[in-house]
């Protein structure tokens, strides 16, 4: 069973056999309205806990997304790259961004659950 | 305290995302700006431009006057037709950049939000300092302002208002019962369209009405989207692409400045400028490289900064991403190549003019007699 985690920088990560895919959520798709663009990471590479991965760029705003923990990407979502719209249309599903490898499982304590999150939003 | 138009609580009805739009309260976006645009360039869109100010002038001199304001050629201008023009100060920057009205009795300069109480100021202290006794009354308050932009304009309009031998840019009076509208056909988007001009409560009525009437025609459009839609035209947002440092011919608006017979604030600095050339042009580009270019991203050729992005977005039309920026006049070439510094990385894009793509206005076929 997948566990559903969030960051306060928005995005969200679905925890399941030490893997995580990450996105954002629908209350940040929401408010950076139409997803024109996002600059990808490369498939291989290291992040840690905390650095920016990658980018979204909205019709109005460039927002920088945040790794949720440490780990290494092994997949990212590159339908994105089409058809950045899929966030919009679908934040929790089809709109992933960018699957890991979770390096340290003790720094998905510090995330919020889903009530925790719709509290800080 | 922000200020609100006349159409706010329309705003908030509809639920739109509303900003703070130089002190204004102004939709951003009602149902989201990729959607908002397929409605303009398509069927049609409603615009609330009621922040932007309308100042009317009038008496004997009228004309004699602002021709001394405007870099453009008022002489050209007939009844029941309008104009864009930049205003600049004595060392040629521009002050704004408006729309000159022409009506039987009177002119009316719509300008930009944010230079409402500047454009006020400087034509009430040239009407003093040169004794041309014009009357210059801001009404902007007063009176609210839509636009109705897009293919199916003129049908969904011409039910409200006698749209009758009106083309692209020309204005009318249109009276029904005691109220005056303001009609011009013109607009921001390169769109077939048409803005209105009315006392507050009219305009509001008229705002509810199209909606009303055309469920599947007309959509309230948000700013978000008019970014977008000028971008791709190319036109120059004040407070983006031009300001009081910048002149007309830097901007690329030498079609809008006329040496005309005659002074005009600015006229010699921009003769000097027009003679001798200036360093930087406002020019556009396109990406090659996928990447978004946004307002003050740097520009670079062979590892020299040779320029500043001054607007950036998406276009859906090109399915890509365009921009304007001042370039160094040795680069400002249609068809240079040019590298755009976005997050430390450089991205290639082409120089080229705009507009990007072509405006679909109706203009009145010319009847030489």
């Amino acid at each position: 069973m997948a566990e559903l985690k969030f960051a306060e920088t928005h995005e969200w990560i679905k925890i399941e056999d030490g893997k995580g895919k990450i996105g954002i959520t629908e209350h940040a798709q929401d408010e950076l309205g139409d997803i024109v663009f996002v600059e990808l990471p490369d498939i291989g590479k290291d992040i840690e806990k905390g650095e920016s991965f990658g980018v979204v760029e909205s019709v109005k705003v460039a927002s920088d997304l945040y790794a949720p923990c440490t780990g290494k990407i092994i997949a990212v979502n590159s339908e994105l790259q089409s058809n950045p719209q899929l966030i919009n249309e679908d934040a929790f599903g089809k709109g992933w961004i960018i699957e890991i490898e979770i390096s340290n499982e003790d720094e998905l304590n510090d995330l919020l659950n889903e009530s925790e999150y719709k509290e800080m939003i | 305290m922000l200020k609100k138009t006349p159409l706010y609580y329309n705003h908030l009805e509809s639920k739109a995302k509303i900003i703070d739009f130089h002190g204004w309260q102004l939709p951003v976006e009602y149902v989201g700006a990729l959607k908002e645009y397929e409605f303009v360039r398509n069927q049609s869109g409603l615009f609330d431009t009621s922040h932007m100010g309308r100042i009317f002038i009038s008496g004997e001199n009228a004309g004699k006057f602002l021709q001394c304001i405007c870099t453009n050629n008022l002489d050209r201008l007939k009844i029941g037709e309008m104009l864009y023009t930049t205003a600049c100060n004595e060392k040629g920057k521009m002050l704004d950049d408006f729309m000159v009205y022409r009506l039987s009795d009177k002119y009316i300069c719509v300008v930009n939000s944010a230079n409402r109480g500047k454009i006020y100021n400087w034509l009430c202290q040239y009407n003093a300092k040169k004794k041309f006794s014009v009357s210059i009354e801001d009404k902007s308050d007063s009176l609210g302002m839509i636009a109705l932009q897009g293919p199916l304009s003129f049908k969904v309009l011409s039910a409200e208002l006698d749209l009758t031998d009106l083309y692209y840019l020309e204005v009318k009076d249109v009276n029904i019962g005691t109220t005056n509208f303001i009609v011009s056909r013109s607009g921001y988007t390169g769109e077939d369209g048409f803005e209105i001009i009315a006392d507050n409560k009219s305009i509001i009525e008229l705002w509810k009405k199209l909606l009303k009437d055309n469920k599947r025609e007309v959509f309230p459009c948000g700013l978000a989207v008019r970014d977008m839609l000028r971008l791709e035209m190319g036109y120059s947002l004040y407070g983006n692409d031009i300001d009081e440092s910048k002149s007309p011919i830097e901007a690329n608006l030498d079609w809008i400045v006329d040496f005309k017979d005659g002074e005009f604030v600015g006229k010699n600095i921009l003769i000097e400028e027009k003679n001798n050339g200036v360093d930087r042009k406002l020019k556009g580009f396109r990406m090659i490289d996928k990447a978004m270019p946004r307002t003050g991203y740097k520009i670079f050729k062979n590892n020299v900064e040779i320029g500043r992005i001054t607007s950036g977005g998406f276009s859906p039309m090109l399915n890509g991403f365009i921009g304007m920026a001042y370039i160094n006049t040795d680069f400002a070439n249609d068809k240079e190549i040019i590298n755009i510094e976005v997050r430390d990385k450089l991205y290639k894009a082409e120089v080229m003019s705009v507009p990007f793509i072509n405006s679909n206005v109706i203009r009145r076929k010319s009847v030489l007699s």
